[in-house]
């Protein structure tokens, strides 16, 4: 469904994607995991056209897209979901969710039936129609964002740090809802530096460090990978435990320093071990 | 000052108070899509009235004239998007700003050798036999002008709460990469915002030629003014450009009657100081709600 081969990209001068191949299959759900500043959103990020390739070839539904505008690749309905959520935070929750069908005001489905389908998934939205989507809580707004996207009837939803900032139980949520998606036949490139959840919903995981693939294999496969677990799974620990010194910590990956900062600034800290406890409790 | 004079200044007040706020909503629309002050406003409202003026002379009707320098000035101000906006895009708001002020020096020059020096004039819509109100009188362009406004700003108020383009316009202004990944053209956003803030100046511009007559360098205090009303309502929002217009038309009148009407260019910018000093957001000042 969509091929990457050889991408080059970055910001100015600063090259931060060294070719990356991938091909991604419809139906599944391919999670990038890597550290802060590995290249991941900046990934995402070229997919959609906010920031240009200087090598290399994106082919989704064997179309080049690489040189179109942001506008012409949600139009193919390939529709981002970016980092940090960029709900329209003075706009209502109808309006946001107005816009995102905006790429397709005329699709598949009619608007209001696209509507019914958001509000069965998430029936917090409805209530809250009327009210600025900044007003909203954090799960609340990543819910909208989700929304929003879905609202362009994508094909291939790219998802940037969907847990970022929520508390467990919420990740939970939108988690479970995500799944729910993909057994609809939604196909997702999932971004996260919460590996573990990542990988408990994907198929397939590829593992990024500083602007390349590194490892490539099914999800169960790097979940039982003992290189992946020293050095992404982090987050397992407390963050006082992590504080303490611990043997070896330069032994590993490079990327390991850059990976435990990164998990303390989204300061999920202990509180993930519920969650994960949970998502396995579920069969995931 | 007897309350038939003070009523007396308030109607001068309304008169000016609406041109300044559809200034003020000129300078909005086109900073809320895109970061840019466009220090040619003044000369849009300048050339909306010459060319109204320009059309009265070639022996149309009023009405005409009115809708043909409205329709000139917005393909005029698309042309500067096109011309000097949109080329500086990777240069930066800055570079996009001082361009508009380069904009300001040619179309005032242009409209010297057009028009001449003279301050010209244009008949009142509807007659000038004042009505009478209590001691007062009112000529009737006054009603015209804030009747006028009026429509505009529920017209574009309409526009901008309840159709999809109006309110994409109003998610680029909030966060433009995210309403690109909606599917919304930043360029065809930014283009029509210049088009609807042309449309809007040159429409106030004609409006005000029959009462206060327009030459070629009006254009440059307009602008200021509409500028300050801007910035006592809070730039980008429109509500608070009108607001600001209002306020600034009617203590400049005031002013005149309790001061002295030399003082009269000097109120709107001992305003504008003291915005800028005391209320940088401005009055009603866009207050962003957003829970992180």
């Amino acid at each position: 469904m969509l091929e990457l081969a050889g991408i080059r990209a970055g910001y100015g001068r600063i090259e931060v994607l060294h070719g990356l191949d991938l091909a991604v299959r419809e139906g599944e759900i391919i999670t990038i995991i890597g550290a802060n500043g590995a290249g991941k959103s900046t990934l995402l990020k070229a997919l959609s056209g906010v920031v240009k390739l200087s090598a290399g070839s994106v082919t989704f539904r064997d179309e080049r897209i690489d040189k179109f505008s942001v506008e012409q690749i949600v139009q193919r309905r390939l529709v981002q979901i970016p980092e940090g959520r960029q709900l329209f935070g003075p706009l209502t929750v109808r309006e946001n969710l107005a816009l995102g069908a905006y790429s397709r005001r005329r699709g598949a489905v009619p608007v209001a039936q696209r509507l019914r389908r958001i509000f069965a998934l998430f029936p917090r939205l409805e209530e809250r129609l009327d009210q600025q989507a900044g007003t909203l809580s954090g799960g609340e707004q990543q819910m909208l964002a989700i929304a929003r996207a879905l609202m362009a009837e994508p094909l291939l939803l790219l998802l940037d740090e969907p847990s970022m900032g929520l508390a467990p139980l919420v990740v939970r949520d939108i988690f479970a809802a995500l799944r729910a998606l993909n057994q609809e036949g939604l196909t997702m490139i999932l971004v996260e530096q919460d590996a573990r959840i990542a990988l408990s919903l994907a198929h397939r995981g590829v593992v990024m460090e500083r602007g390349r693939f590194v490892l490539e294999d099914s999800a169960r496969a790097l979940l039982e990978n003992p290189e992946v677990q020293a050095i992404y799974f982090g987050q397992r620990e407390s963050n006082l435990a992590r504080r303490e010194a611990k043997p070896g910590y330069g032994e590993l990956s490079p990327g390991r320093r850059e990976a435990d900062r990164g998990h303390q600034e989204v300061s999920h800290g202990l509180s993930l071990e519920t969650t994960w406890a949970d998502d396995q409790g579920e069969g995931a | 000052m007897t309350f038939d004079q003070f009523l007396q200044y308030i109607f001068s007040g309304i008169t000016s108070g609406s041109v300044y706020a559809l200034t003020a909503i000129g300078f909005t629309l086109i900073f809320s899509a895109t970061h840019i002050i466009n220090f040619s406003q003044g000369q849009m409202v300048m050339l909306g009235g010459l060319g109204a003026v320009a059309l009265h002379r070639a022996g149309l009707p009023l009405w005409a004239c009115f809708l043909g320098a409205v329709a000139a000035v917005t393909l005029l101000s698309t042309g500067l998007e096109r011309a000097a906006i949109r080329p500086l895009l990777r240069k930066g708001v800055l570079a996009q700003i001082i361009a508009t002020v380069g904009a300001a020096f040619v179309l005032e020059t242009a409209a010297m050798v057009a028009w001449g020096r003279e301050a010209l004039s244009l008949p009142a819509f509807s007659g000038e036999t004042p009505l009478v109100v209590g001691k007062a009188t009112i000529i009737p362009q006054t009603l015209w002008v804030l009747g006028l406004t009026i429509v505009i700003v529920v017209v574009l108020q309409v526009f901008y709460r309840r159709s999809l383009f109006g309110t994409a316009i109003r998610a680029c202004a909030v966060n433009p990469t995210a309403a690109r990944l909606q599917g919304i053209s930043y360029q065809k956003v930014v283009l029509f915002s210049f088009a609807l803030s042309g449309a809007v100046s040159a429409a106030a511009g004609v409006m005000i030629t029959p009462i206060s007559f327009m030459s070629y360098s009006s254009g440059a205090l307009l602008g200021l003014k509409g500028f300050a009303a801007a910035t006592l309502g809070g730039l980008g929002n429109p509500l608070g450009a009108v607001a600001g217009g209002y306020i600034l038309g009617i203590v400049e009148a005031l002013g005149i009657g309790v001061v002295s009407a030399g003082y009269k260019d000097a109120i709107a910018f001992v305003i504008l100081l003291l915005v800028l000093f005391l209320r940088p957001a401005g009055l009603l000042g866009a207050r962003v709600v957003n829970r992180h």
